[in-house]
């Protein structure tokens, strides 16, 4: 699998969370830590975020750092965000005004959810802008953050002037604009591959420069592309209101429903892309590569049981019981099970 | 409503980087540090101040939308020790191997609505309030 996570080739990692267990409780104070020559060090730093909402921000920039050691913010393993309002690792507040900027080149913000809420002024805030070149963001659900005054909430924001930023396997709810770019500097392009926006004002704005949308499900928003005079946003196997079936759209659920026939092997395969090659998704799941789907979500058929023998048939098309996990290597119709008959007994063991 | 910030203990050399006496970041008192936090600056509880106007003293200026400082205000570990603490040991704050936070320790609230300096705006080269706390 090639990772939409990308990490540093060596890399020190520190922990985050709610404890004097952690090495951190303030992303800032990370940040000020972490704020060095990395180059120099010969590694990056990583920082895992333990389950839990915070209410927490950080200005990401001034270290020195390379295509292969730079910073990172990612969930704890086990912690990753997964288009969840009410679990994973997330950044929640009523009162900041952004939750992450990253103006330092490269780095990346993997698998967190990020909310401000409802507010009601004249301030414009957003979640997480990614402000200089090569910057990353993966795996990241933008949600719950609307202003009902005259400000705008700018959900997962691209502001690079020098480079390239990519965005890959993330979602966007009930945002104001669940994804906005703005200022890509002359010949340089934003990069959304593979992202989700639903229920927002704007699913995606560029007001300016480009934007290289590519396997993107945009459904259900007030309006959902919208390029601004001078602005573009180039689209390639994107839906645009084309009736993608998710599993809950109304709370927020994002994953794709069975019933899905919109988005469904409908994408490009991107392993091989020369701006930013990847095979996985919000899940961590590996793409189907008989057929990729649009969105943050590949399609899985999952079913959750105990270690044990049972049976595979229609009725258990996949089976997933964690630690465990099973998988095929390449899409099965669910309708092969049905040939299978009388069953066929799996022994799953860890 | 109670606050605590985290002042950096020791100056990076570069411009851009951490200085002495930095804000680094403020929340709601009560919440423990994490390891590496607490020997990586002072925390300092004060009061006399919203929360909002803690966070505002962390966060970074913009100009024009671009982040022009990360840190811009700072509450200069002298002012601490000679308003407040006179015995705090600044060579014990500065060392990062140590676990110090004579602050905490002596029970110290630093009172945000006293009219004498404590936090220093870097941008504007001065204090809210020039009289010195002396105990």
């Amino acid at each position: 699998m090639t990772t939409s996570r990308k990490l540093p080739d060596t890399y020190n990692v520190s922990t985050y969370g709610d404890g004097a267990e952690y090495d951190y409780t303030s992303l800032a104070a990370w940040e000020a830590d972490t704020d060095t020559d990395l180059v120099a060090a010969g590694a990056g730093e990583v920082l895992d975020v333990a389950e839990g909402g915070y209410d927490d921000s950080a200005v990401v920039a001034g270290a020195v750092t390379s295509s292969t050691l730079f910073r990172v913010i990612r969930a704890a393993a086990g912690a990753e965000n997964r288009c969840r309002k009410d679990a994973g690792a997330r950044f929640v507040s009523a009162v900041r005004n952004l939750l992450i900027q990253w103006d330092e080149a490269y780095g990346g913000v993997y698998d967190l959810g990020l909310c401000l809420g409802a507010r009601n002024d004249s301030s414009w805030r957003f979640l997480l802008r990614l402000n200089a070149a090569y910057a990353r963001a993966a795996g990241c659900f933008a949600y719950d953050s609307v202003n009902n005054g005259t400000g705008q909430m700018l959900g997962i924001y691209p502001r690079n002037t020098a480079g390239i930023s990519c965005v890959a396997n993330c979602l966007a709810h009930n945002v104001d604009r669940g994804f906005y770019v703005d200022d890509v500097g002359a010949g340089n392009t934003a990069y959304m591959y593979n992202c989700t926006a639903a229920g927002c004002t704007y699913g995606v704005h560029a007001y300016r420069g480009t934007v290289e949308a590519k396997n993107c499900a945009v459904e259900g928003n007030d309006t959902n592309y919208y390029a601004a005079a001078g602005a573009a946003i180039n689209k390639t196997a994107c839906t645009d209101g084309d009736g993608v079936v998710f599993e809950d759209q109304q709370s927020g659920d994002l994953h794709l429903a069975e019933a899905d026939a919109a988005a469904r092997n409908q994408g490009a395969d991107l392993s091989a892309d020369p701006v930013f090659a990847f095979d996985d998704d919000i899940d961590g799941d590996t793409r189907n590569p008989a057929g990729w789907d649009v969105g943050a979500d590949e399609f899985l058929f999952r079913e959750s049981l105990a270690d044990g023998v049972f049976a595979v048939d229609a009725a258990h098309p996949s089976v997933q019981a964690p630690p465990l996990k099973m998988s095929f290597s390449a899409a099965v119709p669910s309708a092969a099970f049905s040939a299978l008959a009388p069953s066929v007994a799996f022994s799953c063991r860890e | 409503m109670v606050v605590e910030f985290l002042i950096a203990a020791a100056s990076e050399p570069e411009p851009w980087r951490k200085k002495e006496g930095d804000v680094i970041c403020a929340r709601p008192a009560g919440r423990p540090w994490g390891k590496k936090e607490r020997t990586a600056g002072l925390i300092v509880r004060a009061r006399g101040i919203s929360l909002e106007d803690a966070l505002s003293l962390a966060g970074p200026h913009y100009d024009g939308g671009v982040v022009s400082a990360k840190r811009r205000h700072a509450i200069p570990l002298e002012e601490i020790r000679a308003g407040w603490l006179p015995g705090m040991d600044l060579s014990r704050v500065r060392d990062r191997s140590d676990d110090y936070q004579p602050l905490l320790s002596a029970g110290v609230v630093v009172d945000f609505s006293e009219p004498v300096a404590v936090c220093f705006d870097k941008r504007r080269g001065r204090f809210k309030y020039e009289a010195r706390r002396r105990p």
